[in-house]
């Protein structure tokens, strides 16, 4: 540390008030004092190391309040009770950190196996900074769908991958050609335009060229939804709530370091590079159905794949015919909601995975409604793995996604045709910082946001007489839960649970197949909610033969807020 | 948030130990720097950073304000576990710190601290732990000697002393070098 002039004369000053002396020595002094000063050794505090310490001592902090406050309240032998209370009390929390410390010296290679504890850490309002551009980006995600989605969250939001390969990463899998495929042939056996409803910005180019005519194509309509509350009053929001910052910790104690701390591997000293430190590391499983686990420390995360060379679809190779002989799916191969959960459960169980964080298990994705509404059943594409969320719940409140209003957490593929796991992932740490952030809390903008379909809804206008349908959905009750976000600043990124308002729809339509909204998202964040109606104001197709006729994206009179009637 | 240590202490006392986080949130930067600066390795530190805030929860109760400030307190919690540490690693011996070792090479330290500390280790190893410690809080860590004197239980007037012979100790020792040097060239 360099003194400077100000803080080298206060020592000085210091030294001669004892002895003044020593102002004859005036220049060896200086020399002494500024050479200590300069020579400090450097310090580096982990900041992880301060969160996952500061969540184990509150988990071990609550844990003794309990258990005091439970024995001093039913006992009136207080003195005994606070004697066996305390030793009950020592006994949590010294075997533990001696077992800590033990561990972490003896067992340099090996992962420990830890407890996961949720954890929150209250810091100041607004902590975060802005909350836009944290969000943006994700909406932007969100405008390609789910597949792309989750594929950008395999790839660390744009960055590298773990080992190269789409099977290895450590956030989503990025297979989901199965769910592409299905859309993508259903989608043609019925139309070859954009998909209908879907809410995306899916813009068709000129509907006055397709002719109702054509014996192949059937006549293209197009639907726009508009919704209703049909709830009851809101209730209260409070006029801040606490918006959550997850922190990355790593999911074991054991210091990555120390796996590569020596390692020379022939090709290279890796002792040579100074502080290393281990960002992902894979492992490959032996044998049939086996898989593959990625490990991040860096985003606290665990993902397992399938190991795609031991699983049966990969003794075809190239052989389509063998693929469809043994491992093409049919309506017989599909398994109920229930089966789903008990091999998902059981998976879970077997590999010690905690379910705690997480609620009641649903299907994300429901292939059997493409599959009533698909007018050539014999050559509809069963997906050949179906999607189990087990939904992240914190202070009892779900996470959702906004874009659709699903259930978001614990993602789980199950493949159908071998009735097995191929895919897990999501399975994160939960260290988050608290910020308050202020919140939206009128319940009519609150409501007239809701009845514009949330993010990414598009209104079609119609025109006259024309090819068109409005179709009025209704939502229901809300539920207080959160959204989560990705940023992508600085090339990191971050993620933010914002306290949101989630309507459920409670008539989806059974004639439109491709509707996929099961909810519409209010984020209550009013920095995010006046960014969003600014974008709905922009998200609007107008095929009414208007100002500049055919498709425009110019702001549609009809979808202002304050123009539409509210309850 | 402002923190009231005596209320978090009465409150942690009563068994509400919740508010040991406000404690935790004030002190563990320090009190890790401080087990740092004694061991000069990471994981060391933050191991025994642990187990001293583990301790501190534990024995909460027995601290009592009236024999002095809670920092001094828990910085000798900390400083029992960093001796505990190194009795441990050379056979029981009493060192209180890195600089004591005779011979440091055998006992891990960061790398990016190494050179530098075989630089200064010539030096403040001629000096007693309470003249290291308060020269070390007052020069690297830039603490004022009523901050010291808070964390090392003693009177304000007492650390400038011992900084003053610390001082003294080392102007010595480098003149010793000096004429070490000397003798070395003639």
């Amino acid at each position: 540390m360099n003194l400077n002039n100000q803080q080298l004369k206060e020592i000085l000053d210091e030294l001669y008030k004892l002895d003044d002396n020593l102002r004859a020595k005036e220049q060896e002094l200086i020399k002494i004092i500024m050479e200590v000063a300069a020579k400090r050794l450097k310090v580096e505090f982990d900041d992880r190391f301060r969160i996952k310490l500061r969540a184990r001592i509150m988990e071990q902090a609550k844990a003794g309040s309990s258990l005091a406050s439970l024995t001093i309240k039913y006992n009136p032998m207080k003195k005994l009770i606070y004697a066996v209370s305390f030793a009950v009390l020592a006994v949590i929390i010294i075997v533990p950190s001696f077992y800590l410390l033990k561990e972490k010296k003896s067992a340099k290679f090996n992962l420990t196996r830890q407890a996961p504890i949720l954890a929150i850490n209250k810091v100041a309002a607004n902590s975060f900074g802005s909350l836009i551009s944290k969000v943006e980006s994700t909406v932007q995600n969100q405008n390609t769908g789910a597949a792309s989605f989750r594929a950008s969250q395999a790839n660390g939001a744009g960055e590298k991958t773990l080992d190269g390969k789409t099977q290895g990463a450590a956030g989503a899998p990025v297979n989901n050609a199965g769910r592409e495929a299905m859309l993508d042939n259903s989608a043609k056996s019925a139309a070859n335009l954009a998909p209908l409803g879907q809410g995306g910005s899916g813009v068709v180019a000129d509907v006055s060229s397709v002719n109702p005519d054509a014996k192949i194509m059937p006549p293209y309509q197009i639907v726009t939804y508009r919704y209703v509350y049909k709830g009851k009053d809101l209730p209260e929001i409070q006029a801040q709530m606490d918006v959550l910052k997850r922190n990355k910790i790593s999911p074991t104690d054991v210091n990555m370091a120390d796996l590569v701390n020596g390692l020379n591997i022939g090709l290279a000293d890796l002792n040579s590079f100074s502080g290393l430190n281990l960002q992902n590391v894979t492992f490959t499983q032996a044998g049939d159905n086996s898989y593959i686990i990625s490990v991040s420390p860096e985003e606290g995360a665990i993902s397992i794949s399938q190991n795609w060379q031991a699983w049966p679809a990969a003794k075809c190779g190239n052989d389509f015919r063998c693929f469809e002989n043994t491992q093409k799916v049919n309506e017989s191969d599909m398994l109920p909601d229930a089966e789903l959960f008990k091999i998902t459960g059981a998976f879970l169980a077997d590999h010690g995975i905690d379910k705690k964080f997480y609620g009641d298990p649903v299907v994300s994705y429901n292939w059997r409604i493409l599959y009533e509404a698909s007018p050539d059943k014999s050559n509809f594409y069963f997906p050949n793995s179906l999607d189990v969320t087990y939904p992240l719940k914190i202070n009892d409140k779900t996470v959702y996604e906004e874009y659709n209003g699903q259930k978001q957490g614990l993602n789980i593929s199950v493949d159908v045709k071998n009735k097995k796991v191929s895919n897990l992932y999501n399975l994160t740490t939960q260290n988050y910082d608290s910020s308050a952030y202020d919140m939206e809390t009128d319940p009519k903008k609150i409501i007239a946001y809701a009845e514009r379909g949330g993010v990414n809804n598009v209104y079609y206008i119609m025109k006259e007489g024309g090819n068109g349908k409005e179709v009025e959905l209704e939502l229901g009750n809300p539920e207080l839960g959160y959204i989560r976000h990705y940023s992508y600043e600085t090339g990191k990124n971050s993620e933010i649970l914002v306290p949101a308002l989630i309507f459920p729809v409670t008539n989806s339509p059974k004639d439109q197949p491709y509707y996929y909204r099961q909810a519409v998202v209010v984020p209550l964040a009013k920095e995010i909610l006046t960014e969003r109606e600014k974008q709905l104001n922009q998200q609007s197709v107008d095929f009414s033969g208007g100002a500049g006729g055919g498709v425009s994206g110019s702001e549609p009179a009809m979808l202002k807020a304050e123009t539409r009637p509210v309850k | 948030m402002s923190y009231d240590e005596k209320e978090a202490i009465r409150n942690c006392q009563a068994g509400e130990l919740e508010d040991f986080g406000l404690i935790y949130d004030n002190y563990i930067k320090k009190i890790y720097n401080f087990i740092y600066f004694k061991t000069l390795h990471k994981e060391t530190a933050e191991d025994l950073t642990s187990l001293t805030f583990i301790k501190a929860l534990e024995k909460i109760k027995q601290f009592d304000p009236n024999r002095g400030a809670f920092s001094a307190w828990l910085y000798s919690v900390a400083r029992n576990n960093v001796t505990d540490y190194f009795r441990g690693k050379k056979d029981n011996a009493d060192i209180e710190d890195i600089y004591d070792l005779a011979d440091a090479h055998d006992l891990e330290i960061d790398s990016h601290n190494r050179l530098i500390f075989e630089e200064v280790s010539k030096y403040l190893n001629k000096l007693g732990v309470k003249q290291k410690e308060i020269l070390i809080m007052r020069l690297w860590e830039g603490l004022a000697f009523k901050e010291i004197a808070d964390k090392l239980n003693m009177t304000e007037a007492n650390c400038k002393m011992i900084f003053y012979r610390a001082v003294l100790k080392l102007r010595e020792e480098l003149a010793i070098m000096l004429v070490y040097i000397i003798f070395l060239l003639t």
